[in-house]
């Protein structure tokens, strides 16, 4: 039998101040503390969690607390709500509702330009993370789009790495007997992009570097420039590139596809790599530059800064947010973000850096300069880059025509900044 | 002792219910619903971008919303996904509810496997079902299975068999509620009625036609309702199946309010799309209820 005693008085009033003295003194610990909030899509955490640590070991007095999202559109509402974390991803330049000037033109990112690294952005890539000549974003890595070739089923075809737009063709046609030639996810919206982008950088950019520029004064338009890069994008279609099954394919059912040798290309951002990697580790995969030009000397390699990292204007903490992305673009530091991102980092741009996956072919194309922004860091608005990925799910489907689409984007880049 | 019957002005007074009864709920009703709501629909007469400042606008939203292609293709995608699932969903419900009417072992069995769907979250019904639509599938694997590879195809890729895909996943998973609600109806039907006409020679089409039918009305009632408002506010199992592909062939207007609001940040545009929403399903459940209501028998 227990016998259960009451508490006396001393014993009350010795927990209270115990508790009191516990919880005063964590509440002094904290206070002298900061907590930094941060908040980036989810394929970044590995790179961002490493950084992290990093940095928190250099600085005990600052706790940074990372949340991921697959939705980062998300991030926008948090503005919204006045919960913004104190580290935003931001997209570079204007063609998302989280881009770098939708967010700088509402005021709500704090001006960065004082930074020492401010000063040492490449100047190809700034007016991606400029709003009226400011630098806002701090761009930690860059990406590219490139092509993946599985050698098992390149040398079961007989075929070699096509280096132009009629070498594809021509393995599309010699390898569809026996397999796919061409993984791709056309059921989701985001992979339409990785050809069509590279079509465009081949075609329209390679005729006019300035494209982008004449199409912002009116000079160039998606109907006078990017004809081609649809009319390729269908020759691919009917030439057999992509299987019959192509539309209900996800992005990563293409990535298993290409992996697993049972398709011989594959197109997308480097940022795939490690993903095909992962589902057949034993694969020899070949990276190379997209041939978006039946000359090879014109294939151009879509390229540009990833989401970066911003500071809220919003922010209470905004020295420490200050503090963790100048950690960021500390070289070793970036290099290592970078590696784990598989992406080209931030700090060695300029200098035509090694590749994730070292690939010579497309070093080549970096050391030479033949690369294209990323197609949409240069439009004026966020509606452009769904029109494009819906009209050519469309175009596929047969629900629409190259014309149609060309004036729907047309129209839709008409709307300017918003 | 004589029983004094009570006035009907003593009835009515018994029965009223004081104003300070229903004060506090409704205020509080007011406060968490209506006043939102409508102070949410005001941005739809503004150009909101959902951060900074707005000017109001009128009725621009709401003429752009007129002459949207996205928005006129996305209402009717919803229209045609609610009218077919209510259909389906309801010959389907019936069926079954007449099929599992009868107390048996087997059908204490049956009813609740065919109820278990509606218990899980659309997201995940979504999920499973995109993977039995995907080439690779089991639907695809069945077809081969038994010899009709030729019906092989990417379900949910293609523009003509997208919808119709999204709309068998939503009668998989709503089917069983339909039943349910059709077997409590039938059961309150006394059996004397049917004993009777078949003793006047009723055949067993006629009863269903004159007797469970009509019997059956307010449960149609429920039927038709609730699916039809719920095809109209169609979202997540789209978002997972679909995204509204392949181009915009199963875009709904929850859809596209979800991505004007969030992906291009045109709160107000999206919040005029809510408002259309809004008034699409009162006007067409007010339809439905007048209509199917006059069918009804008094009790």
């Amino acid at each position: 039998m227990t016998v259960q005693r009451k508490p006396s008085w001393r014993q009350v009033i010795g927990v209270a101040a115990f508790a009191a003295v516990a919880i005063g003194g964590a509440s002094v610990a904290r206070a002298q503390g900061t907590t930094l909030t941060l908040m980036f899509l989810g394929s970044y955490q590995a790179a961002n969690e490493q950084a992290i640590a990093g940095f928190q070991k250099e600085n005990p007095d600052i706790t940074i607390k990372a949340s991921y999202t697959a939705e980062p559109q998300s991030i926008r509402a948090l503005f919204t709500t006045g919960n913004a974390p104190d580290i935003p991803m931001v997209y570079p330049g204007d063609g998302s509702a989280i881009a770098v000037k939708q967010l700088a033109r509402a005021g709500l990112l704090e001006d960065l330009s004082g930074e020492a690294w401010a000063k040492s952005v490449s100047p190809s890539f700034i007016q991606s993370v400029t709003f009226q000549d400011k630098v806002y974003v701090l761009p930690t890595g860059y990406s590219y789009i490139a092509m993946y070739a599985n050698d098992e089923v390149l040398k079961s075809v007989g075929a070699a790495v096509p280096r132009s737009f009629t070498d594809l063709l021509a393995f599309c046609d010699k390898a569809k007997a026996t397999t796919i030639p061409m993984a791709f996810g056309l059921k989701e919206q985001l992979p339409v992009l990785f050809p069509g982008y590279a079509l465009a950088a081949s075609t329209a950019f390679a005729d006019n570097a300035r494209f982008a520029e004449d199409q912002a004064t009116g000079k160039a338009s998606f109907t006078s420039g990017y004809r081609a890069s649809m009319e390729m994008y269908l020759q691919m279609r009917d030439h057999g590139c992509f299987s019959k099954d192509a539309s209900g394919n996800s992005n990563d059912d293409a990535l298993r596809q290409v992996a697993g040798g049972k398709a011989g290309l594959y197109v997308g951002v480097i940022n795939y790599l490690p993903l095909i990697m992962k589902y057949n580790p034993d694969a020899k995969i070949i990276q190379a530059p997209f041939p978006g030009n039946a000359d090879a000397a014109k294939v151009r390699l879509p390229l540009g800064p990833t989401p970066g990292y911003g500071v809220s204007a919003q922010s209470k903490n905004k020295a420490a947010a200050k503090k963790f992305i100048a950690y960021l673009q500390r070289p070793e530091v970036n290099r290592a973000w970078a590696l784990a991102a598989a992406q080209l980092a931030g700090a060695d741009i300029d200098a035509a850096p090694q590749t994730p996956g070292n690939s010579e072919a497309i070093r080549e194309l970096l050391v030479a300069k033949r690369t294209v922004l990323y197609l949409d860091r240069a439009w004026p608005n966020a509606r452009i880059q769904p029109v494009y990925m819906a009209g050519v799910q469309q175009l596929f489907a047969g629900q629409t025509t190259i014309e149609a689409l060309l004036k729907r984007l047309d129209d839709a880049y008409a709307l300017g900044a918003q | 002792m004589t029983a004094v019957a009570p006035s009907p002005a003593g009835i009515r007074r018994a029965l009223q219910v004081p104003w300070w009864f229903v004060a506090l709920p409704l205020g509080l009703y007011g406060l968490v619903v209506i006043y939102p709501s409508l102070a949410g629909a005001l941005y739809a007469f503004t150009d909101w971008s959902g951060i900074g400042a707005f000017r109001w606008i009128g009725l621009a939203n709401f003429r752009a919303v007129m002459i949207d292609d996205e928005a006129v293709s996305s209402l009717g995608n919803t229209v045609v996904l609610a009218l077919s699932t209510t259909l389906i969903q309801n010959m389907l419900g019936l069926s079954l509810a007449l099929a599992l009417n009868r107390r048996t072992r087997l059908n204490s069995v049956l009813r609740p496997l065919f109820l278990a769907p509606a218990l899980l979250a659309p997201v995940v019904v979504g999920v499973i079902w995109q993977y039995i639509y995907s080439p690779e599938g089991a639907l695809n694997a069945i077809l081969s299975a038994v010899h009709l590879d030729a019906l092989r195809r990417p379900w949910l890729g293609l523009a003509d068999t997208a919808i119709w895909s999204v709309a068998l996943t939503v009668v998989w998973q709503f089917v069983g509620i339909t039943m349910v609600i059709y077997i409590a109806g039938l059961q309150a039907i006394a059996p004397e009625l049917h004993e009777a006409a078949a003793i006047d020679g009723s055949g067993a089409l006629r009863r269903f036609r004159d007797i469970t039918l009509p019997l059956l009305a307010p449960a149609i009632t429920v039927n038709v309702l609730l699916p039809f408002i719920g095809g109209l506010k169609l979202f997540d199992q789209i978002l997972v199946m679909t995204a509204g592909g392949p181009g915009y062939a199963t875009q709904t207007v929850a859809l596209m309010i979800y991505r004007q609001a969030f992906t291009f940040g045109a709160f107000a545009y999206s919040t005029a799309l809510a408002v259309v929403l809004t008034v699409l399903v009162a006007v067409a459940a007010m339809i439905q209820l007048a209509a199917l209501r006059s069918r009804e028998m008094p009790a």
